[in-house]
């Protein structure tokens, strides 16, 4: 019983640290580029990863659907300027002829430059996402 | 004993039967899970599944050696520390006689590639602008002939940066129709065969047209000072197509206050730190002598001499923060005067790794663009266009003046991969050595200021000697 319930504990403070850490995995195909091109290729991913990510250095904001939703619609036809610090990205893999990437970010380090969150709050409520 | 031996039987034969009938249940549970399962643990096993990626020893040292993660660290103290992989493929052939220069070259940018990523997780700028557009037309009936002026003047036309989304969503558009319109009918318009209006009919067939365009631009700029490598190492591994040379690079607010002391001569920081090695006991491969027990033969010895480049910072014998930087060049020809020109090549190059491991400006500029269109026509023929492109730049300067230095160690051999002749020189700079050339200079200095000197002396011109 006192090993089950450690084992659940245990289990469940790992969940809690993943669920706080902010990191994204995304792949880049391979399409038998050299090293040059893998790097480019993903250091312009990282960067949309973290563009499309952006909304959620709104701190009153959760990591929620809804608001990712609403995001990737504000954004379009809209010109948004970011400013990004201490995230770092890196190669973790290479399975079935793609690369696996982690980006590692921190949210209250993004500053949205030209959207303030009530402007993006209010869109989301206009547009029915909230 | 009939009896047992009739009951064991019967038992064997039941188990067996019962063994077989779980057999074909688990197999015919999910047919498609085994499938995928024995595909991959054959992938696995014969190699196909490429375990290994790019830059591996250098995630090695990093994952497994040394346990740290690639980005921001935390000491046991809680100071921060930044860790980066730089990886640069060897971009000459291994059997070209450039392999060597194109080696060192693959090195510099490897150590670039670690000082981008610093540099952008310090900070970085990005810009993003989305276009989505959607247009239709549906039209019928005949078309009349319109009576008045309409349009406007060619003066009243806007720059492409003054217009709208939407006046650049209908540039956008025509450049599709341009797409679309046949040679044979662009050929035809220039030869004015084709008027006005069969063109305008190709423009009516087209019921809608769906865009995306998708702009990022990212800058970064900084001036990393104290970035230095603590591992570096190349590969060639089987069946690759290029060598490639990964470098491990460490950041932290204590290295870049080292190397500002470097900078401004303020060597008591440098000095009386925890007792290390003689300088040359860092070096893999020193004068036919190799440390047994990390390299188990002279050819790894110096294997792994042949793969370092780059500014070292270590402690000496006597407690000081040293540095020690490798660089190497290949020797052109046969000839005294090529080994000579290698040799001195190699130590500018090695020089100028150190007045980079002080301070070295990085500026970094990055686009991405995406475009697709979908184009649907009035016959139901959907026709689809996408274009991606990305450009990256990163420009590196360093300057700065350098005393003190002395050359630790020179080697010449032939490279293990194509046997191209090598000259490698290791060069190192200690506190106590830059001391000891400001000393020589002041005291040049000081002789100098001293001013001019005047002597002479006459003989025989008395007036009685002529």
């Amino acid at each position: 019983m006192m090993k089950t319930t450690s084992s659940l504990l245990i289990f469940f403070c790992f969940c809690a640290f993943y669920a706080n850490a902010n990191y994204i995995y995304f792949e880049v195909e391979d399409t038998n580029q050299n090293y040059s091109i893998l790097n480019l290729e993903s250091s312009a991913k990282a960067k949309k990863v973290i563009r499309d990510n952006a909304y959620l250095s709104f701190t009153s904001l959760d990591n929620n659907k809804k608001y990712s939703n609403c995001w990737l619609d504000f954004i379009k036809n809209r010109k948004i300027s970011i400013s990004s610090s201490e995230n770092s990205f890196y190669l973790v893999s290479q399975v079935n002829k793609k690369y696996l990437f982690k980006l590692d970010f921190d949210p209250s380090k993004i500053k949205i430059l030209n959207v303030d969150h009530n402007t993006f709050l209010k869109f989301c409520e206009n547009q029915g996402y909230l | 004993m009939k009896i047992m031996k009739n009951l064991t039987q019967k038992s064997i034969f039941f188990f067996a039967a019962i063994s077989f009938l779980n057999l074909s249940l688990s197999a015919d549970d999910n047919p498609e899970l085994s499938d995928r399962e024995a595909a991959w643990e054959e992938a696995e096993s014969s190699g196909a599944n490429n375990n290994n990626v790019v830059g591996q020893q250098c995630q090695d040292y990093v994952n497994i050696e040394k346990k740290w993660k690639q980005g921001t660290n935390k000491k046991s103290n809680g100071s921060k520390y930044f860790v980066a992989i730089g990886i640069s493929e060897i971009k000459s052939p291994v059997d070209s006689s450039n392999y060597i220069t194109s080696s060192m070259n693959a090195s510099i940018n490897a150590q670039l590639d670690s000082k981008r990523k610093l540099v952008e997780s310090m900070s970085t700028e990005i810009t993003s602008e989305i276009v989505s557009q959607m247009v239709q037309q549906i039209k019928e009936g005949e078309k009349p002939t319109f009576i008045g002026t309409s349009g406007k003047s060619a003066k009243n036309l806007k720059n492409y940066e003054d217009m709208s989304i939407y006046e650049k969503t209908k540039v956008l558009v025509n450049q599709q129709l341009d797409k679309l319109v046949d040679p044979e009918t662009k050929e035809g318009i220039a030869s004015n065969t084709i008027e006005e209006k069969e063109l305008e009919d190709k423009i009516n067939n087209i019921v809608n047209q769906s865009t995306f365009k998708d702009s990022v631009t990212a800058n970064a700029s900084g001036s990393v000072r104290g970035m230095k490598t603590v591992f570096s190492a190349y590969s060639l591994g089987k069946g690759q197509k290029q060598t490639t040379v990964c470098n491990v690079a460490i950041w932290s607010s204590k290295l870049a206050a080292d190397v500002d002391a470097m900078t401004s001569g303020d060597y008591s920081r440098l000095q009386n730190q925890k007792k290390g090695v003689p300088l040359v006991k860092n070096i893999p491969y020193y004068n036919k002598q190799y440390d047994k027990e990390i390299y188990r033969s002279g050819m790894k010895a110096f294997e792994a001499l042949q793969g370092t480049f780059g500014a070292f910072m270590v402690r000496n014998e006597v407690g000081e923060m040293s540095v020690i930087s490798y660089a190497q060049e290949r020797i052109a020809t046969d000839s005294a005067a090529s080994e000579i020109t290698a040799f001195n090549n190699a130590t500018l190059k090695a020089r100028r790794a150190i007045i980079q491991l002080r301070d070295e400006n990085i500026d970094l500029t990055q686009s991405i663009n995406t475009q697709e269109t979908t184009t649907e026509m009035d016959t139901g023929m959907i026709d689809y266009w996408s274009d991606n492109s990305s450009e990256q730049r990163v420009a590196a300067s360093a300057s700065g003046t350098l005393k003190g230095d002395y050359e630790l160690y020179r080697w010449k051999n032939k490279h293990t991969f194509g046997g191209q002749p090598i000259a490698g020189i290791v060069m190192a700079w200690t506190p106590s050595d830059a001391l000891m050339s400001g000393e020589a200079q002041d005291t040049f200095d000081y002789l100098e200021s001293k001013g001019q000197s005047e002597g002479g002396s006459s003989a025989g011109d008395d007036e009685d000697d002529f």
